[in-house]
């Protein structure tokens, strides 16, 4: 409310920010303190996440869980320093409910296991970028047709497919591939700027 | 392709943000994948993403999840052995000693050492130390600790803080893609302490966590910290 506030808010996220890098680093420590406290902190938002995406409580359960598995066994790759500790942790969570969800549909006609979203390796000039385009999405999302916007938002938060788009809009698939590929060039043009 | 001075391809921007939305298919997922490995500005494009669309997540109200996921978690993770543990257990240096080979292999340990001390002194000189300031949060924790990543010679200068009563402090290290931490010793009540680093951690000294934890008199009775970890930073050029 007051005109300090946006620094105090800055300065407030960059200390929740440098608070989970560390729990995350004490974590990778094999210290199951921090690792609790990790979870406190962070299993609210992952859970949120997981009911989005799987749309069912038992599911998202199951999936929480599997994610701090991985959250405990991956902690040593975090790279503190550039990256949002909370966007390593989302990814994670994302990723593998998008994971359970695709092998619901998928039978066991393809044994493969999907493959895990590959972490970039670390690339300080990379880091440094995201690290500049934090909080831009939002208003790159604004610029676009709201249609659109929804959608980029619906496929993130959901994990919709191209073909669960395209209902949705009730488009033909190709149209609504062309929309997103585009929507996403506009965006990326939008948080260069 | 790069028009009007864009510093990335259009294309492959778009293909980084459908990779990250998990729009493609899964062959796709794996082809794009594998030619993330050799290109650095296509892994950028993909960070990018990551970061820019992290921001939607990080919009979702939070939902409490029930306590017995957690139950759930620590039982897998906890119960019936020690999380991250490799298969060959003691990994600590009094697991070590307690072994009847363990003279003999420190033994050869030290041979190897003084070979290695002797090519390292004959190379060519480039500055080997890496250096990490180990603080707390609230930063009434603080040390310094150097090392030498050819020679694995270490110091800690105590700056501020210490042990609870009736503890003690204890330095480990966990170089990357190590199974688990290893302790570099305990401290002394005062002044500095100067460690060793054992010769197979050194080839990945860079990056590698620093902590100092506080336990028992004797030190932690496992291979990894038991107490509060006091202060810890990333060992990297000064």
């Amino acid at each position: 409310m007051t005109v300090a506030e946006p620094e105090a808010a800055g300065a407030g996220r960059r200390a929740e920010h440098e608070r989970l890098e560390r729990l995350i680093a004490r974590t990778a420590m094999a210290d199951r303190a921090a690792f609790r406290d990790l979870y406190a902190a962070t299993a609210p938002k992952l859970f949120a996440i997981c009911l989005r995406i799987l749309s069912d409580r038992a599911e998202a359960e199951d999936a929480l869980q599997e994610v701090y598995v991985r959250i405990w066994s991956r902690a040593q790759t975090f790279r503190p320093g550039g990256r949002s500790p909370m966007t390593w942790l989302i990814a994670i969570a994302r990723n593998h409910a998008i994971d359970r969800l695709r092998s619901r549909s998928s039978r066991a006609e393809d044994d493969a296991p999907l493959p895990e979203l590959v972490d970039p390796a670390p690339d300080p000039e990379a880091e440094t970028m995201a690290a500049e385009l934090r909080g831009r999405i939002a208003a790159c999302l604004d610029e676009l047709p709201v249609e659109r916007a929804t959608a980029v938002r619906a496929a993130y938060l959901e994990g919709s497919t191209y073909r669960e788009l395209a209902a949705r809009f009730d488009v033909p698939l190709n149209t609504m591939r062309t929309w997103l590929r585009r929507s996403l060039q506009s965006l990326r043009r939008c948080l260069e700027r | 392709m790069s028009e009007r001075g864009r510093t990335y391809d259009d294309d492959d921007a778009a293909l980084a943000g459908e990779y990250v939305l998990r729009l493609m298919s899964a062959e796709e997922e794996r082809a794009f994948a594998a030619r993330l490995d050799g290109d650095a500005a296509l892994r950028r494009e993909v960070a990018l993403w990551q970061e820019a669309l992290g921001e939607l997540g990080a919009d979702v109200e939070p939902v409490d999840p029930p306590a017995r996921v957690l139950a759930a978690v620590e039982a897998r993770l906890f119960e019936g052995g020690e999380g991250r543990q490799s298969a060959g257990g003691d990994r600590g240096w009094r697991g070590l000693l307690a072994r009847p080979w363990a003279a003999v292999m420190l033994a050869a340990a030290a041979i190897a050492l003084v070979a290695f001390l002797t090519v390292a002194v004959l190379r060519p000189f480039v500055d080997p130390v890496l250096v990490a300031d180990l603080g707390s949060d609230s930063g009434d924790f603080l040390v310094e600790v150097s090392v030498d990543a050819q020679t694995g010679q270490g110091r800690l200068e105590r700056q501020a803080g210490g042990p609870p009563p009736g503890r003690v402090m204890q330095l480990w290290i966990l170089p990357e893609g190590a199974d688990g931490p290893t302790s570099l010793g305990i401290l002394p009540d005062a002044g500095p302490y100067d460690f060793i680093v054992p010769a197979d951690l050194r080839d990945a000294l860079g990056g590698a966590l620093v902590e100092v934890s506080e336990e028992p008199p004797g030190g932690s009775p496992q291979d990894g910290p038991t107490g509060e970890v006091l202060g810890l930073g990333r060992l990297g050029r000064d």
